[in-house]
């Protein structure tokens, strides 16, 4: 079967631009996650989103819809309770990330009727994007890109030192928590993609394959965002013709990219 | 008259019930170069941390330029503040250019592009401290005392007219930290007025214009040449100091 015979299908032309999309919006988010040393709270965040799905399956509403309300509350108290107790960030993140899940499990058994694709969630199930679900990551999507766009430069200085932006008059705490929101969105609307247990993958490796290559921030961005978009894609087409699971395929994918740039700057550098 | 631009009175900050400051009072006048210096753990940063407004006292009055910090509005930006040694990761994908425009957020809100003025005050800035021909440098890739000409720079590029140092030359080498304080001596010249926290007496005292010892409380605040005569210096560490000047000179207090 060839490449024209395959973007015949809906299925595969709604999953790819949902691949570009959230390959595009994961990786320009990610950026911010890798330099502040947040690759953890991603995770957390993503398995908080099991909880979410879970929630949204028992009240009957949009699985996706409480999944983001939740995540971003989650993401919200894992800072706050940072704060509070002085902790380091790995703690409260630890805590939430298991009580998230086992928030869900209790949840997913409370379900009488039990028809939910538990495995579509935790791996991700590229024929399960609907239309409306297209449109829904599009709309997030340009949302979150606007955000990243106009608080560039804001979250740049808090990203390189938040004392000092603090003290230049930006808004640090409630900058915090818009970031956390969005990473929050980006998680939940990957998660049909690539999955709630694969998605902190997306947010982490396309950055980490760029950094050490670029010399300023915009490239870091520009080239994370081509890294993520073509690894999507390129996981996707794959994955129709090795007949793989696609967020599986290409999380491997993404991981030999990280690899091969890390072993090539290693040979580069000395 | 001078302007008072800082002005603290009866300032108490406690962190889980342990004083950390205890009725500290200070004024720096326009035009001061204060050396604020003290032992390890004696408040010094605290001290700053309030005047930049990102910690509130659990009592006293702070004004900094007639406002409370932590409500300065568009006066922000008069206050230039570089913490302690900020250690970049080397691989931060930012150049010593970069660094410099964020000093001048507060006028680009939202993505709008550098204006000519901006470049120009970043050019200006980084040309003063000696590191234009670095601008396009990784800042994680300068030496300690490049990187905090260039932080000096970004501090600059926003106009203030107060400059706020924490520990500037720690971890710096002799030659660099010399560099340094000639550039905030020159500042210092062209009218800014600067407050310098230091544990290095030695280092600062023939640079600053007034010095306050600190141990929680503010023990004295004067003119250098007085306050390294007073006795209460050795109280301030516990011990005898011996001072050791930039001209060599050694004097046992």
């Amino acid at each position: 079967m060839n490449l024209p015979e395959m973007l015949q299908y809906g299925f595969m032309q709604r999953a790819l631009m949902a691949g570009v999309i959230v390959g595009a919006l994961t990786a320009a988010i990610g950026t911010y996650v890798v330099l502040r040393g947040m690759a953890f709270l991603g995770a957390g965040i993503s398995h908080a989103a099991f909880g979410g799905v879970a929630l949204g399956y028992y009240l009957g509403l949009n699985p996706s819809a409480v999944a983001i309300i939740f995540c971003v509350l989650v993401s919200w108290a894992i800072a706050v309770t940072g704060r509070l107790t002085r902790l380091k960030s790995d703690v409260p993140i630890g805590v939430f990330f298991a009580a998230t899940m086992s928030f869900g499990a209790i949840i997913i058994n409370l379900i009488k009727e039990y028809n939910v694709d538990l495995f579509g969630y935790l791996f991700g199930n590229i024929l399960a994007v609907s239309k409306v679900d297209l449109i829904i990551t599009a709309s997030l999507g340009v949302i979150l890109m606007f955000l990243v766009f106009i608080f560039y430069h804001q979250f740049l200085y808090i990203t390189f030192d938040s004392q000092m932006a603090r003290v230049s008059g930006i808004p640090v705490v409630a900058m915090d928590m818009l970031l956390l929101s969005m990473i929050s969105v980006a998680i939940v609307i990957s998660i049909k993609v690539v999955g709630i247990i694969l998605v902190s993958a997306l947010l982490v490796a396309p950055s980490a394959t760029v950094m050490g290559w670029v010399r300023n921030f915009k490239a870091l961005m520009a080239f994370s965002i081509l890294v993520g978009v073509l690894s999507s894609l390129g996981g996707i087409v794959i994955s129709y013709y090795l007949n793989t699971p696609s967020g599986a395929t290409i999380v491997l994918l993404l991981t030999l990219t990280f690899l091969t740039s890390s072993i090539l700057l290693k040979i580069k550098k000395g | 008259m001078s302007e008072r631009v800082v002005e603290l009175k009866d300032v108490w900050v406690r962190f889980d019930g342990i004083s950390v400051l205890e009725g500290v009072n200070l004024e720096v006048e326009e035009g001061d170069f204060m050396g604020i210096v003290g032992p390890n753990g004696a408040g010094k940063t605290t001290l700053l941390r309030i005047i930049v407004g990102l910690i509130r006292p659990d009592e006293g009055y702070v004004r900094v330029f007639g406002r409370e910090p932590w409500k300065l509005g568009e006066l922000r930006s008069l206050v230039g503040y570089i913490p302690q040694r900020h250690e970049a990761e080397r691989f931060f994908p930012i150049t010593v250019y970069e660094v410099v425009a964020l000093g001048r957020i507060h006028r680009r809100r939202w993505a709008r592009r550098l204006s000519g003025d901006d470049r120009r005050k970043i050019e200006e800035a980084l040309r003063e401290m000696g590191m234009l021909e670095h601008a396009g440098k990784l800042f994680g890739e300068l030496s300690g005392g490049q990187q905090q000409r260039v932080l000096l720079a970004r501090a600059l590029a926003q106009e203030p007219r107060l400059l706020i140092l924490d520990e500037p030359t720690s971890g710096i080498d002799q030659p660099s930290q010399e560099n340094f304080y000639s550039l905030l001596s020159r500042l210092h010249d062209m009218g800014m007025t600067i407050i310098m926290v230091s544990h290095d007496i030695g280092a600062i005292t023939d640079r600053v214009t007034k010095i306050a010892c600190l141990n929680r409380k503010l023990y004295m605040h004067g003119c250098p040449a007085d306050v390294m005569k007073s006795e209460k210096l050795n109280r301030l560490y516990g011990m005898n100091v011996f001072l050791l000047t930039h001209e060599g000179r050694e004097e046992r207090k």
